[in-house]
């Protein structure tokens, strides 16, 4: 045996203890390092060699540092990194929406209810200056909490494009880092040993990474890892693809990576879940929040565009919204009502317009039916110019303008008409007589040219229809037969009332009369104009109209004299009242014994009548608008008119600017006196009604029902977290318990290091010992 | 054996620690604010509910303000009414005395004073405000709604300007009432109109039942010219006083005597000239030239009427039997029959059923003043006539005391039934917003106890390690 031998065993025994120490050591210092894994000493005895025939064993060698991992953990803890990553984020944007519906003095809900307070509140005195600028401060208020909330659930999806800028930036970063440590890997890993810190580091920022965005990893034998991100390789061995990110045209943010323009499905991670919910959180309650504020605008601006304003009718009116030129052709308003541009929808309808004389306080409405798909504004605004007192025109900013003559204001006021019969169609002064149906009439059977004679008072006149004059003589309108029998009458004239056509002579009182009699081919017949003499009267008949109609469907109710005779005088007198659909709906006694007292029709409205004579032979009638909605086509809503809010968007909503700077304009009655309440009962109904739009949930419910999912969305996501976060620290804690540095345990092996150490330095001593007792024997 | 490394050891322990912080801090927060939930996700059923709540007990407390000022309103106007009952009091009292005791002119002037003061004050009453809006006006508040005018036929006429709405209010759940009795109803009240009725002896009479006067009136009618047939000769209207009026028949007598309408056959002197017409003593005034043809025929004496003191006048030319007077001052209508219309004069005009506490007092006061020039008794039996009426005003002013009185009595009960809904609905609020302190406090007792065991244990286990031991 050698000595030699045994110092060889000795020195590598004394090695592998001081590489022992190292690596304990190097365990100690790195116990508080992200990502560390303990690595350990792997030891083998070395060769032995053959003694004499035995095998004698050489000491120890040290086969390689190690560090202690498993591989499958550190997989499922970078997986689990993105999936807390994007928890985190869907928290901490849900809590962000859950701050904004959160209820304080600020919360929409609570200024809405605000503002119904403050019509409330206006019911006491409605004419009071103060309360009306109430109602428009609380509706500013609830605008302006509206516009917020809008525009921070829309400022989501911007912040989301600048936050997820900023983590492609650390994406690509990291992408980057993990390359440079595959190429320095494989580089040192070639022959044969381990890099296991580059490792741990490589592990680390590919954990980094998993928190932004999920990634697949592909090891290779070489010692390389590639990554997959979004279904692209974002890095292959050394090298790192670039991550961009753009938004397209519809404002979302899109991210791509190398050369492929098509946008990489991110998924997981906190990038993943920004993207996710910038289509998903935010707009979807932004939706939410417009479609209550759509509901709110239209339910109470139906109520306010009908109403009239404290200090009574309009002198002017400009509608609220400009015509857009969709059509493109440089000219605003010749589009049909349905293609305006206006943020709500003009339906198939009709308007009541009421125009009142200021000095006598006589109203009269007028009915324009409303076809939005047949209709341009322009001939909007030449119907409603076409009744008497009112102008109207589009501006060159394509809104719609309203204007009443001097000593005249206009309103959309439900309100029945007093004095139906201004004309005096039904008892009236002057001679008069009716076609008993209603156009259009057919004319056709008598050939043409076709006369009657008009005698008023002596002169004689002869009326001649031409074919000429009609456009289709089967169906000739009341307007055209009005003009024609006008064309040819002096001491008269022809009206058209309802769809019928009355002649009434130009003469009144009891001297004056106008006879009818059948000319060659009379159309007398064929119009239902009732050939005969009619007197005329001292005192025409007076018909006023009195209540409210209570009735929920807009009706037109036709007042039928049955028989010839003077009301309160000749027995048996009855007028017969008539509904649109031609159903008799009372028959009222105004024959001797009738002293000019009010006398109920239906649905709430009452009729009276004075004294004077009517006529069934002339076919004396009229017609009084029962109206339960005055714009059953909402284009009042739509355009603007006259209304409370502008706007349809949570972010675009305000109060109408004629109101703000005068409150005056809020319409808080239905009849235009100061103490009028009419309207305020309505809003205060409205508050509470059950909308179909809003899932048949009123106002507050609906508010309720939103803040309510916000809640159980942010406390879900809160849930989410705190479970993701605990798995996530149970891997960790697993991860952990093979890769993690035990103090106590590095300071045991220290001691079995420091031992060893101690022993092998024994042996060498001992073999010196052994050495120099030999060379004493050769002394 | 699980393998529990100091790091992994350490990191357990933060997580646990800052756990337990946060549960405690929550608590604390929950404690300190006094509500339960701060967000919506600390109990989203519970945030959901709170909002309507909210909102009920806002629409509740806006009620109550309602109801309050309601009550204002309707108190004032009750004070208005019993005041003004209390002059109708008087107005009876002083027509009773004046009617019952032979009074002097100066002693009813007396009393006329006091009866026009009472008049003014009535009309003031009628205008009560509140915060410069008219009660008694309907919906039409911003204007008084009792116009006193004074004709120039010295008749004084209240006039209503204001409408028959009632002003609703919103005062409780699906409850509203009106504050406001409008005061055409409650003074002017029209149902129990009677009969229109003529005294004097002109021949007029009522025509068709639409009369809309109030009270008393006085139809004035003159004489407003003669119509001659055509082709008639020697005859001109005089310039004297006619007081016949109609179609008037006469009969010449040659050489120079004339009948008219039956009278005695009068000597045509020429010139103007007063003929007697029928036998009833009324006059004709003709300036006549002989001789007369046709010898018969029949001429037309016109008339005007007016009830409003001559401001406007309705020529009545008797063509149809029916003629409408139209007071210019109120408006109202009055529908006569002229079909025996024989003579001018004055009709002195009686509404029955139609007298409202103004009307009433205007009548009573010009019966005192002696406007109509009649007699002692007749003065007297008028005033007695026009008890009735006083009293049938002032029921109509009971009435509706009693009415604000009863909506008064009924907001008593809703304000109690508003405070038990509010304090319902105050208890649900709480319930659901509300800390439970008690139980949070033992929550938070409990976390902290846990809170501090925790920290004790950590640090001893934290603070041994092998290191203290090895030497």
């Amino acid at each position: 045996m050698s000595f030699a031998m045994g110092l060889g065993a000795s020195l590598r025994a004394l090695s592998a203890a001081r590489l022992g120490i190292q690596t304990a050591s190097q365990n100690i210092a790195n116990v508080n390092t992200p990502g560390y894994s303990r690595q350990r000493l792997l030891l083998s005895s070395s060769q032995p060699y053959t003694l004499g025939g035995f095998q004698v064993g050489s000491g120890v060698q040290v086969a390689d540092v190690r560090r202690l991992v498993d591989e499958g953990l550190i997989a499922r803890v970078a997986n689990q990194e993105s999936v807390v990553g994007a928890a985190r984020v869907r928290y901490e944007r849900l809590r962000e929406i859950e701050g904004l519906f959160a209820d304080g003095a600020g919360g929409v809900a609570e200024r809405m209810s605000e503002l119904f307070g403050a019509l409330g509140a206006l019911q006491s005195d409605p004419g009071d200056g103060a309360l009306r600028g109430g109602v428009v401060q609380a509706g500013e208020a609830f605008t302006s909490g509206l516009n917020l909330v809008g525009k921070q659930l829309g400022a989501l999806g911007n912040d989301v494009f600048r936050e997820v800028q900023g983590l492609v930036a650390a994406v690509q970063s990291g992408a980057q880092t993990i390359a440079d440590l595959n190429a320095e890997i494989v580089r040192l890993e070639a022959n044969g040993s381990m890099a296991n810190d580059l490792r741990d580091r490589r592990d680390q920022a590919i954990r980094d990474l998993s928190a932004l965005v999920d990634v697949r990893r592909v090891d290779h034998s070489s010692g390389s890892v590639d990554l997959i991100v979004g279904g692209r390789l974002l890095v292959a061995g050394r090298r790192a693809d670039t991550v961009q990110v753009s938004r397209d045209a519809s404002g979302a943010t899109r991210v791509t990576i190398g050369s492929n323009r098509r946008p990489a499905n991110l998924e997981g991670g906190r990038i993943g879940a920004l993207l996710e919910l910038e289509q998903s959180a935010g707009p979807a309650y932004l939706a939410r929040l417009d479609r209550l504020t759509r509901e709110m605008v239209l339910g109470f601006d139906r109520i306010h565009t009908t109403g009239v304003p404290g200090d009574g009718p309009f002198q002017s009116l400009t509608a609220g919204y400009g015509a857009v030129d969709t059509n493109g052709n440089g000219v605003l308003g010749d589009e049909l009502l349905q293609d305006l541009g206006l943020p709500f929808v003009i339906r198939h309808g009709e308007l009541f317009v009421r125009v009142t004389d200021r000095s006598s306080g006589d109203a009269s409405h007028h009915r324009i039916a409303i076809d939005p798909s047949a209709t341009t504004l322009q001939e909007l605004a030449r119907d409603l110019s076409g009744i008497e007192h009112l102008q109207a025109s589009v501006d060159t900013s394509g809104r719609l303008r309203i204007q009443a003559d001097q000593g005249y204001g206009f309103d959309f006021a439900p309100a029945l008409d007093a004095r139906p019969d201004p004309l005096g169609l039904f008892g009236g002064a002057a001679p008069r007589a009716a076609t008993a149906g209603e156009g259009p009439f057919d004319l056709n059977t008598a050939g043409f040219p076709q006369t009657f004679t008009v005698d008023v008072e002596g002169t004689v006149e002869v009326v001649t229809f031409e074919a000429s004059d009609f456009a289709d003589p089967a169906r000739a309108t009341a307007a055209e037969v009005a003009a024609a029998i006008d064309a040819d009458l002096t001491r008269g004239e022809a009206l058209v009332d309802g769809d019928r056509v009355v002649l009434r002579a130009s003469g009144s009182g009891t001297p004056a009369s106008m006879t009818l009699a059948e000319g060659a081919g009379s159309p007398l017949a064929a119009l239902g104009l009732p050939a005969g003499t009619f007197q005329g009267q001292d005192y025409g008949v007076d018909v006023r109209i009195h209540g409210e109609y209570s009735g929920t469907a807009n009706q037109r109710f036709r007042f039928v004299a049955v028989g010839d005779g003077e009301i309160g005088i000749t027995p048996d007198l009855q007028v017969d009242v008539y509904d649109e659909s031609g159903r008799r709906v009372a028959t009222l006694d105004v024959g001797d014994g009738y002293d000019g007292s009010e006398l109920t029709v239906a649905d709430g409205v009452r009729v009276s009548f004075t004294q004077g004579a009517i006529s069934a032979t002339a076919h004396d009638a009229f017609g009084v608008d029962a109206i339960a909605d005055p714009d059953t086509a909402d284009l009042l809503v739509g355009l603007g008119l006259n209304t409370f809010f502008l706007g349809a968007t949570a972010e675009t909503v305000r109060v109408n600017p004629d109101l703000v700077a005068d409150p005056g304009r809020l319409a808080a009655g239905r009849y235009g006196s100061t103490g009028d309440t009419g309207n305020l009962l309505q809003f205060q109904a409205l508050q509470d009604r059950p909308s179909g739009a809003l899932g048949g949930l009123d106002l507050t419910g609906y508010v309720g029902g939103l803040i309510a999912d916000v809640g159980f969305e942010a406390g879900r996501a809160s849930s989410t977290l705190e479970t993701q976060e605990s798995l996530g620290a149970f891997l960790e804690e697993q991860r952990l318990s093979i890769s993690g540095v035990d103090l106590d345990e590095e300071m045991l092996d220290l001691v079995a290091w420091q031992q060893a150490f101690e022993a092998a330095s024994r042996m060498v001593s001992v073999v010196q010992e052994m050495t120099d007792t030999l060379l004493d024997l050769g002394r | 054996m699980t393998r529990i490394p100091s790091t992994a050891y350490h990191q357990r322990t933060l997580l646990d620690l800052r756990r337990a912080m946060s549960q405690q801090a929550r608590l604390q927060r929950q404690l300190a604010s006094g509500k339960r939930i701060e967000r919506p996700s600390d109990d989203p059923v519970a945030a959901a509910r709170i909002l309507p709540l909210r909102t009920d007990l806002r629409a509740l407390a806006r009620m109550q303000d309602n109801a309050a000022t309601a009550r204002s309103v309707l108190d004032l106007g009750a004070g208005a009414l019993d005041q003004i009952s209390q002059a109708m009091t008087r107005v009876r009292e002083i027509t009773l005395q004046a009617a019952n005791t032979g009074r002097s002119g100066d002693d009813r002037n007396t009393l006329a004073a006091e009866v026009e003061q009472l008049l003014d004050q009535l009309v003031s009453l009628a205008d009560t405000q509140r915060g410069g809006r008219f009660l008694f006006g309907g919906s039409v508040d911003g204007t008084a709604p009792f116009v006193r005018r004074d004709g120039d036929d010295g008749r004084t006429r209240v006039i209503y300007q204001g409408d028959s709405r009632e002003r609703l209010v919103e005062v409780g759940p699906g409850v509203r009432m009106a504050v406001n009795l409008a005061g055409d109803a409650l003074f002017l009240g029209g149902e129990g109109r009677g009969a229109t009725v003529y005294s004097g002896d002109t021949g007029a009479a009522a025509g068709a039942p639409f009369d809309t006067g109030v009270g008393t009136a006085r139809l004035e009618i003159r004489f407003a010219g003669l119509q001659i047939a055509a082709g008639t000769t020697g005859l001109r209207p005089g310039t004297g006083v006619t007081t016949a009026l109609g179609k008037l028949d006469y009969v010449f007598t040659a050489p120079d005597g004339i009948s008219i309408n039956g009278g005695p056959t009068t000597k045509i002197l020429g010139g103007s000239q007063q003929f007697p017409v029928g036998t009833a003593g009324d006059e004709i005034s003709l300036d006549l030239t002989l001789p007369i043809s046709p010898a018969t025929g029949t001429l037309r004496a016109d008339a005007d009427a007016t009830i409003d003191g001559g401001e406007t006048f309705t020529r009545i030319d008797f063509t149809d039997a029916n003629v409408i007077v139209e007071d210019s001052l109120d408006g109202s209508r009055l529908h006569v029959d002229v079909s025996r219309l024989t003579r001018t004069g004055t009709e002195e005009i009686t509404f029955e059923g139609t007298f409202d506490p103004f009307t009433a007092l205007v009548t009573v006061r010009d019966i005192l003043r002696g406007n109509g020039g009649a007699d002692d008794e007749a003065v007297r039996a008028r005033l007695s006539e026009i008890v009735g009426a006083i009293e049938q005003a002032h029921d109509r002013v009971l009435t509706g005391l009693q009415t604000l009185g009863a909506r008064s009595q009924g907001l008593d009960l809703l304000d109690s039934r508003l405070e038990t809904l509010k304090l319902s609905d105050e208890e649900s609020l709480s319930r659901l917003e509300d800390t439970d302190y008690v139980e949070t406090i033992a929550a938070l007792e409990l976390q902290n106890l846990a809170y501090q065991s925790a920290l004790q244990a950590s640090a001893r286990a934290l603070q041994t390690s092998l290191f203290d031991f090895l030497r």
